[in-house]
This record gives structure tokens, C-alpha cells and sequence, in this order.
């Protein structure tokens, strides 16, 4: 917990930052992994009721913060499905351009994310369906059959939870998933005691088990 | 680490987590794409929910009237000399040639289609209008072409500004998209 203070103090920032920070840690060579020093998760609460009630009034500034919390999840879950990285940035813009073309029929008193979760399967699979009649289905990079409705949902859930992480628990993760590196490998990338590694996984193992307890309701 | 009752398995977040989709970032300029698409696309608007159904019903039969006195001056015998002289587009698809006659209204602008050799849509699909400025389409309506020629599609942009009109085949039940299977296409010029 060394860096919460920091993390809280910072929580104002826009997620458009965090993002390019995000995209710069990956996009480092593996042995120059960046672990931001004063960068939190800002992401909960960022879409609150008042922003949802201004999304579903058509206020542009909204459907720009709407994107922010849920581009990822939506782009990871098209990406699971179509299996392109174009055609699920072309279903990620499909999504939102649907959602605010209907979000007059928005219910702010209603959960966002299965509204949003709903529209962005859709996209995606009608994408793949309209593919799959073009390109014959062994030219479809590793996919045959698109991930069913509870794959997606945990997709969706999962990348939702993992940006709720705090950045420094979150390399951790993705650097044990992703790469596959052991714990002494990941201390010794960060810099950082491998008890440190440890703590981190631990406590982010269990921020997302407590995220995700909601998944198992669909 | 074993699970509280409320927790979701740690395992699942492991299996979902080996998923690279998962951690995959959006490409930076799609939120700024998004952000111009939305300010040429158009919402769904909904009645007020303040209305009173009856008010509602009287809202629902002013528009039906103000519809129809539009057809009617549109094509109907009070169209007259005063009428603005339609703009023609050619239309080409496999096939199938055609042209629509375009032409401004009080609510929107009427597109006449007129095609020779367009098979009425099969069973389980149907035929889509829409205009579009090269990067945004907007449906002008929707038709299945198995009785007659003719359709009349209504735009509420104005075509100057989406000068591409084409025609799409629509799978029912496949969502509001275009398909991309475009059967005609012209453009407005001038």
C-alpha cells in the first residue's frame, strides 16, 4: 500500500492519461516495463449517475467519458470475438455510435454495463456473421466459432475489473499472465523485493475476485 | 488464497486473464474518430415522458397529418408549379441500373427510387436506403421492392452534405448496421 496516498491524491486524473501511461508501459521493451509511480486507478465513479443521465440527454462530453470507462472492456471483448484488432476497433466505434444513437432509450436507473455489454456482443457477432459469409472460415485467424455469451461477459467483466486496479498491482498481473514471468522474475524487471511482488499479486488476486463477484449472477 | 462466498473464482480470473483480448488497449485514434462520428450522427429522440397518453395520441396524429399534407405537396396535385425541380442520381449495381429523383421538402428531403432489374429482397431480408458524406451512413428508409418499381425514401440530412446514396441488402434480425453488401449506389453531384 505504499503508493495509496499518492494513488488517491492523484485520482482526479483523466483516464485519456492514464491510458497513454497504460500504453507506454506495454509498449516498452520487456526488460523496460515502466511502473508509474503516481498513477491510480481513477476510474470508479468517473461515470456516475449524473454523467449517465446527461449520456442519455445526448451530451457529447458524456458519450467521451462513457468511452473512457468502457472502451477497453468493449474492445476486449470484440477483440475476443473477431480475433482482428481492426475489425474490433471498427465494432468498439459500432458500439458507441449505437449507444448514443439510442441513448435517449437509456434508463439512467438501470445498471450500465450489461446495457453497454449487450449492444457491444451484438456488434461484434453481427461483424463476425457478415465476415464469416465473405471469408470462407478457415481464413479467419484461429476463430470458428465466436466466444459464447458467458465467455464474453467474463471478457467484458474482467478487463472492466483490471481497470480498476491500481497500476502497481496491475503490471504485476499482467506481467505474470501475459508474460508468464515467475515472481523473483517480476521483482527483478520492477526492481522491487520480490515480498513486494508477492503482496502486490496477492492483494490484486483478491481486489478483482471481490470486483468480479457480481460475474456468476448472469 | 481461498475464496470468500461472494468472490469469484480465482481460478476463472486466471483462465480469463492467460485471454491477451483482455489486455489489449484500443487504438488511440478511434476515440477521437468516435467523437466526429457522433457529431454527424443523428439519436433516436423519444416523446417526453412528461405527456399524457392522450396528449401523446394528439402528438402521434399531428405528426401523421403534417406527414401527410408534406406527401401531399411533395407528390400529390397540390405539388403545382411551386415544387423545387428534382435532382436526379444515376444509379448502378450488378445488374441493375436506375436513377433517383431527389428533391427538398418542409421536413427533410424525399428520395425517389426507380430501378430496373432489382429482384424483390428474399424472404428473411430487405432492402436499405441509405445516404452518406464517405465516412457516416444514415438509413433513409427501408423496402423489400417485391411489389413495383418504385420506392420513396425520406432523408432528414441534408444530401448536399451526404451526397452518396446506396442501397443495401439487410438480413432481418442482423441488427440496425449497414451490411455492406451494397446492391446500388450513386452519388449527388454539383
Amino acid at each position: 500500500m505504499e503508493r495509496d496516498v499518492d494513488m488517491r491524491a492523484d485520482a482526479v486524473e483523466t483516464t485519456s492519461q492514464r491510458r497513454r501511461v497504460r500504453i507506454s508501459a506495454r509498449s516498452e521493451s520487456a526488460s523496460r516495463i515502466l511502473v508509474p509511480q503516481n498513477v491510480s486507478s481513477g476510474r470508479i465513479g468517473l461515470v456516475d449517475r449524473t454523467m449517465l443521465e446527461q449520456f442519455r440527454d445526448g451530451d457529447a462530453l458524456a458519450v467521451k467519458a462513457v468511452y473512457d470507462e468502457y472502451g477497453g472492456p468493449v474492445y476486449a471483448l470484440s477483440l475476443s470475438v473477431l480475433r482482428d484488432p481492426d475489425l474490433a476497433a471498427d465494432a468498439t466505434q459500432q458500439t458507441f455510435l449505437k449507444a448514443w444513437r439510442a441513448s435517449a432509450t437509456y434508463d439512467p436507473e438501470r445498471e450500465f454495463r450489461p446495457w453497454i455489454y449487450a449492444i457491444a456482443r451484438r456488434t461484434a457477432i453481427d461483424i463476425y456473421r457478415k465476415r464469416k459469409r465473405i471469408v470462407p472460415s478457415e481464413d479467419i485467424d484461429g476463430a470458428t466459432t465466436p466466444p459464447g455469451l458467458e465467455t464474453t461477459w467474463e471478457v467484458f467483466e474482467v478487463r472492466a475489473a483490471l481497470d480498476r486496479l491500481p497500476d502497481a498491482e496491475r503490471v504485476v498481473v499482467q506481467l505474470s499472465h501475459l508474460e508468464d514471468l515467475t515472481h523473483a522474475e517480476i521483482a527483478e524487471r520492477l526492481g522491487i523485493p520480490i515480498g513486494t511482488v508477492k503482496s502486490r499479486s496477492h492483494r490484486a488476486h483478491q481486489r478483482l475476485a471481490t470486483l468480479l463477484s457480481h460475474v456468476n449472477e448472469i | 488464497m481461498s475464496n470468500g462466498p461472494n468472490e469469484y473464482s480465482l481460478g476463472r480470473i486466471d483462465e480469463i486473464l492467460e485471454n491477451e483480448s483482455v489486455w489489449e488497449e484500443p487504438p488511440g485514434e478511434l476515440e477521437p474518430a468516435l467523437l466526429l462520428a457522433i457529431s454527424g450522427a443523428e439519436r433516436v429522440e423519444l416523446a417526453p415522458p412528461s405527456q399524457s397518453p392522450s396528449r401523446r395520441w394528439w402528438g402521434y396524429a399531428a405528426a401523421a397529418l403534417v406527414a401527410t399534407v408534406v406527401a401531399l405537396v411533395a407528390f400529390g396535385p397540390f405539388g403545382g408549379d411551386d415544387q423545387p425541380p428534382a435532382t436526379i442520381i444515376a444509379l448502378t449495381g450488378a445488374g441493375v441500373d436506375g436513377e433517383a429523383a431527389v428533391g427538398a421538402a418542409d421536413a427533410g428531403w424525399w428520395i425517389q427510387v426507380n430501378v430496373e432489374g432489382l429482384d424483390g429482397a428474399p424472404e428473411g431480408s430487405f432492402y436499405e436506403g441509405w445516404v452518406s458524406d464517405g465516412e457516416n451512413m444514415i438509413s433513409v428508409g427501408t423496402f423489400h421492392m417485391r411489389d413495383g418499381r418504385n420506392v420513396t425514401l425520406w432523408s432528414g440530412v441534408p444530401l448536399r452534405d451526404y451526397p452518396e446514396l446506396l442501397v443495401t441488402l439487410q438480413d432481418e434480425g442482423a441488427g440496425p448496421a449497414p451490411s455492406g453488401e451494397v446492391v446500388l449506389s450513386g452519388r449527388l453531384e454539383g
